[in-house]
């Protein structure tokens, strides 16, 4: 979201206002405005903000002239101006861009400037007008019409903008003060780039009130799609805790922020991850694969982690935050093992005591990981309780911590549980997608793909994979569940096609339950998605249609995991190998980018490989 | 004034209270322990909700819930039980659950069900202050429900304030910091918690939980508070005794 500060000349005004680092600063340069700059003021303005000088029907060498003297980087058309006064203003813009090409000028723009023409809507408005401006301008600015030329300081219905559909991006403009932040939140057109703020946001004219500001970008830059200060995204999230957890949940809820933004966390957890986890994992082009199914696929290799999987981004995280709160004591839960694993090894990574609880049924279906963990020191614990395996050994863990709430810390391995864990381990997670950006920038000079896919049990590769890209619109998130033997097969663990609001292990969320709220034990062949629940950020994508959630079954999994292996070299992990099955099922646009996070290395599914392994 | 209000004006002292859960140990059994357990002077009972992710509790009330739910108990059959003793029982009963159920079955009709059964108290253990407050406060008042909060040995003293505050009839005193299931002897430590709470003069009853097992426990904590429950205690006895003996327990307990 772009935001323009718009009538400023004070300087001392301005250089608090650069420290907001709003997109465009307005001075306006039409003498009729209370805003009117007549000396303009000298502060020393960054690059990355753009000085825009505002005319109302002003000669081109008047515009020019303030151009080049105060080294503008955009022009705003409030007036009348025609569509040739713009064409002849472009081939200004065009001559200085040439003109500068050779020099390296103060101000390093080779562009000339942006020209942003703005038109006066009001319910008459015909949006045709802005159709031949389209060649020559780079941004339009909606603003409301009024007697004057702009600084009405009074809103529009901004409903009557749907009827735009040109493809130059705008700025809603016009009385927009600090109440509007839910309104420009939930105010949808895909050309809608920012807001210009003005007179709203005023202690006298040209004088803006900073705090005010601030405080309305913070409100706009809070994303939707990051928890809220109680834990919600949308209505999902929460702590449903008993109180007897809720000194454990508190503690780490006040601190968890401050720890992992001290420079001490950082530095660590970036040391750990670098050297210790093998981290940045590759971004690589997978090229049979590619031509396979007609688009540029990119895996991101998180299988070449140490411990095999993106889990140990976030133990290595948990851990370091344990440390910090002063806890002896790691408690998990596990379910196929490798969350257990991952939590054994930063344990003795940290020599600290861990105690794996894991069903009693899990314990038996993954014999060599259950040997890892004790050779990692770990204690393993069986639940013996329910239907003994994620849900009741996730169970088990919370009993524990309970029964142990001051020395202990209870490491959950997803982005489930009360708040602050759904947040705390997705921005551990993050890392991944934050490499796919850097990495895809550098190897393709773009750095949004055009679709990225990840399979969801509790859902946290998937939140890592997604979390960079979340308020990127025009990047397609594809979350892939586990249908098991069919989605309505009665074997299947697709909680978003089966599930219901309500609440699982500290969360309110989606998950799969009977009539009277008794949580289903879920079905997948891969012990890491047969989990009843969601994270409640994924619940929260699926119900505001942020992420397209798809599903695969056993026997498709397996059959991505057996082609992955043969054309690339890769054996996947059987989770990831959901993620994998629906390239078959989408139909890709010619040269379309999409990553697909390959959560897991398959050592582990070896045996269920070989089993099924049609001769 | 509700049913546990009129209680605790004519008896504020060694209240006795009994939990059990619906079901269990066969379907049909919620009326006759409650029948019995009236009969035997206990004050007010609290019927458990089978749920199949019972976190708060010990091992002794899930397997109880599991075999109840594997018996075919649902929140439909429990509410029919209630109903079908509401005029011979005058023993408050106060419903013990988890908010998932609440939340499936529907908040207002769960509400409607707990009136049509003469109930006006209920425990959910994860349903947060802040939570009940924002969401669930009003609709239990239209209702004429109370809710009942926990406290435990790490709760501040200004979180049980604000607990009292919200509290209609008693506090849930959570003897230690544990889930639910016998632990035999009351501890020093123990006792300066029960001291802490009771210094603070509370608007509020309150009953001590989690660990009563025997006389000894249930005399020591009624010296601190205004009563005590005792659940995997009765459901082990019920598991090993069945139904018919109900008396004998209860006169273990209070005599």
């Amino acid at each position: 979201m772009k935001i323009k500060v718009c009538g400023v000349r004070d300087s001392e005004n301005i250089t608090a206002l650069v420290n907001l680092t709003p997109d465009y600063i307005g001075f306006i340069f039409y003498n009729k405005s209370k805003r009117f700059v007549t000396d303009f003021p000298q502060v020393i303005i960054p690059s990355s903000i753009k000085k825009t000088g505002v005319f109302v029907n002003e000669t081109i060498e008047n515009v020019i002239d303030k151009v080049s003297k105060y080294q503008l980087d955009a022009v705003q058309l409030h007036g009348d101006e025609s569509v040739e006064y713009c064409e002849q203003l472009r081939r200004h813009a065009e001559f200085i861009s040439a003109s500068h090409k050779d020099e390296i000028p103060k101000r390093v723009r080779n562009d000339g400037f942006e020209i942003i023409k703005a038109f006066a809507i009001d319910d008459n408005f015909d949006f045709l007008n802005t159709q031949e401006y389209e060649s020559t301008c780079d941004m339009f600015l909606f603003d409301t019409k009024g007697k004057g030329y702009g600084g009405n300081g009074v809103k529009y219905d901004w409903s009557i903008l749907k009827k735009y559909k040109g493809d130059v991006s705008f700025l809603l403009s016009g009385g927009i003060n600090g109440n509007d932040v839910e309104a420009i939140k939930e105010f949808q057109h895909s050309k809608f780039i920012g807001v210009d703020l003005n007179s709203g946001f005023e202690d006298a004219p040209s004088i803006k009130n900073i705090e005010k500001i601030k405080e309305f970008k913070q409100n706009l830059m809070q994303s939707i799609f990051h928890a809220d200060e109680n834990g919600y995204y949308g209505q999902f999230g929460g702590a449903f805790i008993p109180e007897l957890l809720y000194p454990n949940v508190k503690e780490l809820e006040d601190n968890y922020l401050k720890i992992m933004e001290s420079e001490e966390f950082q530095k660590e957890f970036k040391y750990l991850l670098k050297d210790y986890v093998g981290r940045p994992t590759p971004l690589y082009l997978a090229k049979r694969l590619s031509e396979k199914y007609g688009a540029h696929i990119y895996l991101k290799r998180e299988d070449l982690n140490h411990t095999g999987a993106h889990k140990v981004n976030n133990t290595i995280g948990q851990i370091l935050i344990a440390k910090h709160l002063g806890k002896k004591r790691i408690i998990a839960e596990t379910g196929a093992g490798q969350h257990g694993v991952a939590t054994a090894t930063v344990c003795a990574l940290m020599n600290l005591e861990c105690v794996v609880f894991m069903g009693e049924i899990d314990i038996e279906r993954q014999a060599p990981n259950v040997a890892r963990m004790k050779m990692l020191g770990a204690k393993v614990v069986p639940a013996t309780s329910g239907s003994k395996t994620l849900k009741d050994a996730t169970n088990e863990a919370i009993r524990d911590w309970i029964g142990n709430p001051e020395d202990t810390y209870y490491l959950i391995g997803s982005v489930v549980g009360p708040h602050p864990y759904p947040d705390m381990v997705a921005r551990l997670q993050s890392v991944i997608s934050k490499e796919i950006r850097a990495q895809l920038l550098e190897q393709t000079g773009q750095e949004k793909p055009d679709s990225v896919i990840a399979c969801v049990g509790g859902g946290s590769n998937a939140a890592g994979a997604f979390y960079h890209f979340l308020d990127d619109e025009d990047v397609e998130l594809i979350a892939v569940e586990a249908a098991g033997l069919g989605v309505h097969s009665g074997e299947s663990a697709a909680t978003s096609q089966l599930g219901e609001v309500g609440v699982l292990h500290g969360s309110k969320t989606i998950l799969m339950q009977d009539e009277y709220g008794q949580v289903i034990e879920p079905y997948s062949l891969s012990a890491g998605l047969d989990y009843p629940g969601v994270g409640p950020l994924h619940a929260f994508l699926y119900e505001s249609k942020r992420a397209k959630f798809m599903n695969a079954t056993d026997q498709e999994a397996l059959d991505a995991a057996y082609e992955l292996t043969k054309i690339e070299g890769i054996i996947p992990a059987l989770e990831t190998a959901h993620a994998l099955a629906v390239l078959s099922k989408i139909d890709f646009k010619k040269n379309q980018v999409v990553v697909v996070n390959l959560s897991g290395r398959g050592d582990k599914d070896l045996e269920t490989y070989i089993k099924n392994l049609k001769a | 004034m509700n049913s546990l209000q009129e209680l605790f004006q004519k008896k504020n002292k060694n209240l006795c209270s009994v939990f059990f859960t619906a079901g269990f140990p066969q379907l049909n059994d919620t009326t006759t322990i409650i029948k019995s357990l009236e009969a035997n002077n206990v004050d007010f009972i609290e019927v458990g909700l089978p749920y199949s992710d019972p976190l708060a509790d010990g091992p002794t009330i899930q397997h109880s819930s599991q075999v109840a739910l594997n018996n075919g108990i649902n929140l439909d059959i429990i509410f029919d039980q209630l109903k079908s003793i509401k005029d011979e029982v005058n023993t408050p009963l106060v419903l013990m659950g988890y908010l998932n159920q609440v939340l499936k079955y529907g908040e207002e009709r769960f509400c409607e069900q707990c009136v049509a059964c003469g109930i006006d108290t209920v425990i959910l253990p994860d349903l947060p202050m802040l939570e009940y407050e924002n969401h669930y406060k009003e609709l239990f008042a239209k209702y004429g429900l109370s809710n009942v909060f926990l406290i435990t040995p790490q709760t501040s003293e200004e979180r049980i304030r604000k607990i009292d505050l919200l509290t209609e009839s008693f506090i849930y005193v959570v003897a230690s910091a544990s889930i639910t299931g016998a632990k035999g002897e009351i501890s020093q430590g123990q006792i300066d918690y029960f001291e802490r709470i009771k210094a603070m003069n509370l608007k509020s009853k309150l009953i001590v939980g989690f660990g009563i097992s025997n006389k000894t426990t249930f005399n020591t904590v009624c010296e601190y508070a205004n009563g005590a429950i005792i659940g995997s205690a009765f459901i082990r006895f019920l598991e090993s005794k069945g139904v018919e003996k109900i008396d004998e327990f209860v006169a273990e307990i209070l005599h």
